[in-house]
């Protein structure tokens, strides 16, 4: 029996969705409104004390963090084989579900906060959204919280995001030009990773993903787009396209 | 052809010295000196244009993910298997890893570096120091090293790390509760990682980390410290960095 626990098919969670959707996985879904702060409320956080979804419970064994549950998925389900799992093929997989993360889900999030969220939560009752934030019990996540409330990042922040994001594209869009898929001829983990955080940004940053620059991305996220499984999980949305949450903290080494 | 470029058997460059030990894997070690910024000379940037260290090179094919690398030699290799069977267990396997690479690490390092590593560093030639940080490829191991060499951490970075670092002790202690291994029954990368990372906490963290506080680390350490390979691999090491694995050693010994 699987249970997800995920918010809107975006990023993290889409990660988990998807590949669920992709191999034709059943299971059965439980809605966490990060912005209503229910990752944190107890029941969550007896789940998963560090706040954070997606959560995958696979017969009672829980597991956590977005690309680690798609790398678990695919070992764990291994039809329709969504890797090669060979050394060298396995480690690059292993590699750019780091990559992933470390360029695109903070900076994503970063950029999405400021330029979309940040304009909507102005309108909420500010008292009530900073007494929740208070209460998050867990100190970085609170503090990721505090700085996207508190009127949003700084120029340096909103830069080092735009800098990776750039860097990121920049190889996603060399590699596309030379195969169909980033790992090869075969849609992968890495497409799925890579997708969920890529398929904001044309609408997020226009000026760097579009038809005239990124013409490999394009056609990449639209191929993507029409997948079945794609259609079924974009259609588990519940608010607009356009949600962004405070992401996975920029590391602390600079 | 198995080349393994690497620093002391420490953090990230012991990862793969165990690995292959471990496995009995046959490599050339080629001592790269961190210290004296030899990851940043040209020769190694055509190979590693990060500038990162370890780099492994088998027969042409370069790595140089340190904790991912792991993966790549048991899967490569003859020799004992250094993951387990189990899907569940391999997500343990990476999610205690990327615990340690992520949150407790960092922090560790930041401590480690701000009253150890940078003193010793500080030592050289201010001018011929700066001209060695100034090339450094990737702009965020740039800062990284800026920050580190001239020790510019805030009192509240130095806070929260000790903060993560105490924390972390706690999640690590709770984390040994159900099996010997923090993967599961069997010795796997993740523990390989780990110990890169803490083995030298009940001298470092001695407050923290001790046969009262954390039986469970102190024991799963002694289990680890136990392993022929793991002996081996403090051969690698050049400097004092090495030697504290044997004051360790003398803990470990006396307690329980």
């Amino acid at each position: 029996m699987l249970e997800l626990y995920h918010w809107e098919p975006n990023a993290e969670s889409a990660k988990v969705m998807l590949c669920l959707k992709e191999k034709g996985v059943e299971f059965k879904s439980h809605y966490v409104n990060i912005l209503e702060l229910e990752q944190y409320s107890k029941d969550f956080l007896a789940i998963n004390p560090a706040g954070q979804v997606p959560v995958l419970v696979h017969d009672g064994k829980i597991l956590t963090d977005s690309t680690l549950i798609t790398e678990y998925i695919e070992e764990a389900f291994p039809e329709p084989v969504l890797a090669p799992h060979d050394g060298k093929g396995w480690y690059e997989t292993l590699c750019w579900g780091k990559y992933v993360e470390y360029n695109l889900d903070t900076s994503v999030s970063t950029l999405g906060w400021h330029q979309v969220m940040a304009p909507k939560m102005a309108g909420q009752d500010q008292d009530k959204l900073r007494k929740k934030v208070a209460a998050i019990p867990v100190p970085e996540r609170k503090a990721a919280w505090e700085a996207a409330v508190s009127g949003g990042y700084g120029e340096e922040q909103l830069e080092n995001s735009r800098r990776k994001i750039g860097l990121a594209v920049k190889r996603i869009e060399e590699t596309l030009a030379g195969s169909a898929w980033l790992m090869g001829n075969a849609y992968t983990i890495v497409d799925i990773d890579a997708f969920s955080l890529l398929c904001t940004l044309p609408r997020l940053l226009p000026d760097t993903v579009n038809a005239g620059d990124t013409p490999g991305i394009m056609a990449w996220l639209q191929r993507i787009n029409e997948r079945p499984a794609v259609q079924e999980t974009l259609a588990m949305r519940k608010t607009g396209e356009n949600a962004y949450a405070p992401g996975p903290e920029h590391s602390r080494w600079g | 052809m198995l080349d393994l470029y690497h620093w002391e058997p420490n953090a990230n460059s012991g990862k793969p010295i165990i690995a292959c030990l471990e496995k009995g894997v046959e490599f050339t070690s080629h001592y790269t000196d961190l210290l004296n910024f030899d990851q940043h000379e040209p020769e190694y940037l055509k190979m590693n244009p990060n500038g990162t260290i370890p780099t492994l090179v088998h027969d042409g094919y370069v790595l140089t993910e340190s904790s991912q690398m792991g993966e790549y030699i048991d899967a490569e290799f003859a020799g004992p298997p250094l993951r387990p069977e189990d899907p569940y267990l391999r997500w343990r396997m990476r999610y205690w890893t990327k615990y340690f690479d992520n949150f407790f690490g960092p922090s560790l390092s930041m401590i480690g570096w701000s009253i150890f590593v940078g003193p010793m560093v500080r030592q050289k030639d201010p001018k011929e120091l700066q001209r060695k940080i100034d090339r450094i490829p990737l702009k965020e191991r740039r800062v990284a090293w800026e920050t580190a060499v001239y020790n510019k951490f805030t009192e509240e970075q130095l806070a929260e790390s000790t903060r993560r670092v105490q924390e972390g002790i706690g999640v690590f202690e709770k984390g040994l509760a159900d099996y010997p291994y923090i993967a599961g029954p069997e010795y796997s990368l993740a523990d390989i990682n780990i110990f890169c990372m803490t083995y030298s906490l009940p001298t470092m963290q001695e407050e923290h980390v001790n046969w009262e506080k954390t039986p469970k680390i102190m024991d799963w350490l002694r289990r680890i410290y136990g392993r022929p390979a793991v002996d081996k691999t403090f051969d690698y090491g050049q400097t004092q960095l090495a030697e504290r694995a044997q004051e360790v050693r003398e803990k470990l010994k006396a307690g329980n």
